[in-house]
């Protein structure tokens, strides 16, 4: 029970920063940075106990039902891409900060490709790669001071 | 026996550390069969969805009827703030809005008495031929409550649904033209797919020259105007419904031909997709 409360806790977290992401509150930039996915990232690597493969398959559909999509597509997304940080989190989690950046460009980039093939496969038209790069690019370049926001908070708690 | 220290500091035995790693590959290969199995599902997620599975649109609109309260709670103080920036422009803009409004009331009024004999002209012309009018006698507006999120799909979503009495293929407009139709209803809220969706047809007349095509979306942004020779059209031509295909009423306005590239005829809208914040939604044209 107590670590249903505890995964309950990112899971809104997730589900408050996708309806942020909907509603466009960063509509001033060229390019909107994603805020589910430095936290899924974060998480991953450093309190996997808080984020359950469930959590993710939750986030998945609720952003396919919020954005109009195929329910499951955004899932099979996040679980692909929660599967490669567990491969790797060894490497990574007690690197020093700029390997852990550059995973995370990484991890970004691997989204974007992943977003795009997808895309293809279910909507069988060819989109530019270039936007879902670009989309993904200011999150990375946000992170640092992203992932100093997250340490903080969790000190806090 | 050999020893090793740990992170924290404590020695471990050989045999320790080994079963430690083991238990590491254990858990992590256990995590990744949960996740194989959980990708299986939402494969079949993903096929269900696509063949319109009657479940899945329970639960979509289960899911929308929950979440559209709390999008419009969360969406609250950037609308305020949205709706206090453009208070403030419009206020340091009113003398130059004021004068442009004199002017264009001036012009709008020797419109109207011109327009006059041609209404009556045509209230009568369609008196004769019977011919019903094209536009319904109560459109919904709804409010804007989310935007595209995914660079493939357009579409929005808007605070009304079955309970407000939308249903599917009803077309969305705003103040300066056609926004695109619904593809999607919950109990309150409902999905738009926007023109400039890579699956959006909307069968349209080139004003000036009477030429017929479709405007769909395109990967670039702007909607193409397809089985329209370029030479018949021109840059800055009006493009709006000619009413074909039983969805979108006539004279819709829908935009402008903004540039020609070889064959391809590019139409800039006149609505700004990108910021909506009201719509209004007709009865599609068979409904009517």
């Amino acid at each position: 029970m107590k670590l249903f409360l505890h995964q309950l806790n990112p899971l809104l977290i997730l589900l408050l920063c996708d309806i942020l992401d909907r509603i466009h509150i960063f509509r001033f930039l060229p390019w909107e940075p994603l805020l589910t996915l430095p936290l899924i990232y974060h998480w991953a690597i450093y309190r996997p106990e808080l984020l359950s493969i469930f959590t993710l398959l939750i986030l998945g559909v609720f952003d396919d039902a919020i954005g109009g999509g195929f329910l499951g597509q955004t899932s099979l997304m996040f679980l692909m891409l929660y599967a490669g940080v567990l491969l790797q989190k060894h490497h990574i989690k007690d690197a020093r900060f700029s390997s852990i950046w550059k995973g995370f460009a990484l991890f970004m980039l691997t989204a974007g490709v992943l977003e795009w093939v997808i895309a293809k496969s279910l909507y069988k038209q060819i989109v530019s790669l270039n936007i879902f790069i670009f989309q993904n690019l200011l999150a990375v370049l946000l992170y640092p001071w992203f992932n100093k926001l997250i340490k903080t908070l969790e000190k806090r708690n | 026996m050999e020893s090793w220290r740990s992170r924290t500091g404590t020695t471990l035995s050989n045999k320790k550390l080994l079963l430690r790693r083991a238990k590491a590959s254990f858990r992590l290969y256990r995590q990744l069969i949960f996740i194989s199995f959980f990708l299986l599902a939402t494969v079949i997620l993903v096929s269900l969805s696509s063949v319109q599975s009657p479940i899945i649109h329970k639960t979509r609109s289960l899911i929308l009827s929950i979440t559209t309260p709390v999008i419009q709670i969360v969406s609250m103080p950037f609308d305020l703030a949205k709706g206090m920036k453009n208070y403030m422009i419009s206020w340091t803009d009113a003398r130059r809005q004021s004068l442009a409004l004199a002017e264009e009331n001036k012009n709008l009024k020797a419109i109207i008495d011109s327009m006059e004999n041609i209404k009556d002209e045509n209230n009568e012309l369609r008196k004769f031929l019977n011919v019903r009018a094209t536009l319904p006698s109560s459109p919904i507006t709804a409010k804007v409550l989310s935007y595209p999120g995914r660079p493939f799909i357009k579409s929005i979503l808007i605070n009304v649904g079955e309970e407000e009495g939308i249903h599917l293929q009803q077309v969305a407009i705003d103040d300066k033209g056609l926004i695109g139709r619904v593809i999607t209803v919950g109990k309150s809220s409902a999905h738009i797919l926007l023109l400039t969706d890579i699956n959006s047809h909307v069968p349209i007349v080139v004003k000036d020259t009477e030429t017929q095509g479709i405007l769909s979306g395109s990967k670039n942004g702007l909607p193409l105007l397809r089985y329209v020779q370029a030479k018949l059209v021109h840059v800055g031509d009006v493009v709006e419904t000619s009413g074909h295909g039983g969805i979108f009423p006539s004279h819709i306005p829908v935009g402008k031909i903004s540039k020609i590239e070889g064959e391809n005829i590019f139409v800039e809208l006149f609505s700004d997709l990108e910021n909506l914040s009201f719509v209004m939604l007709l009865e599609p044209l068979g409904q009517q």
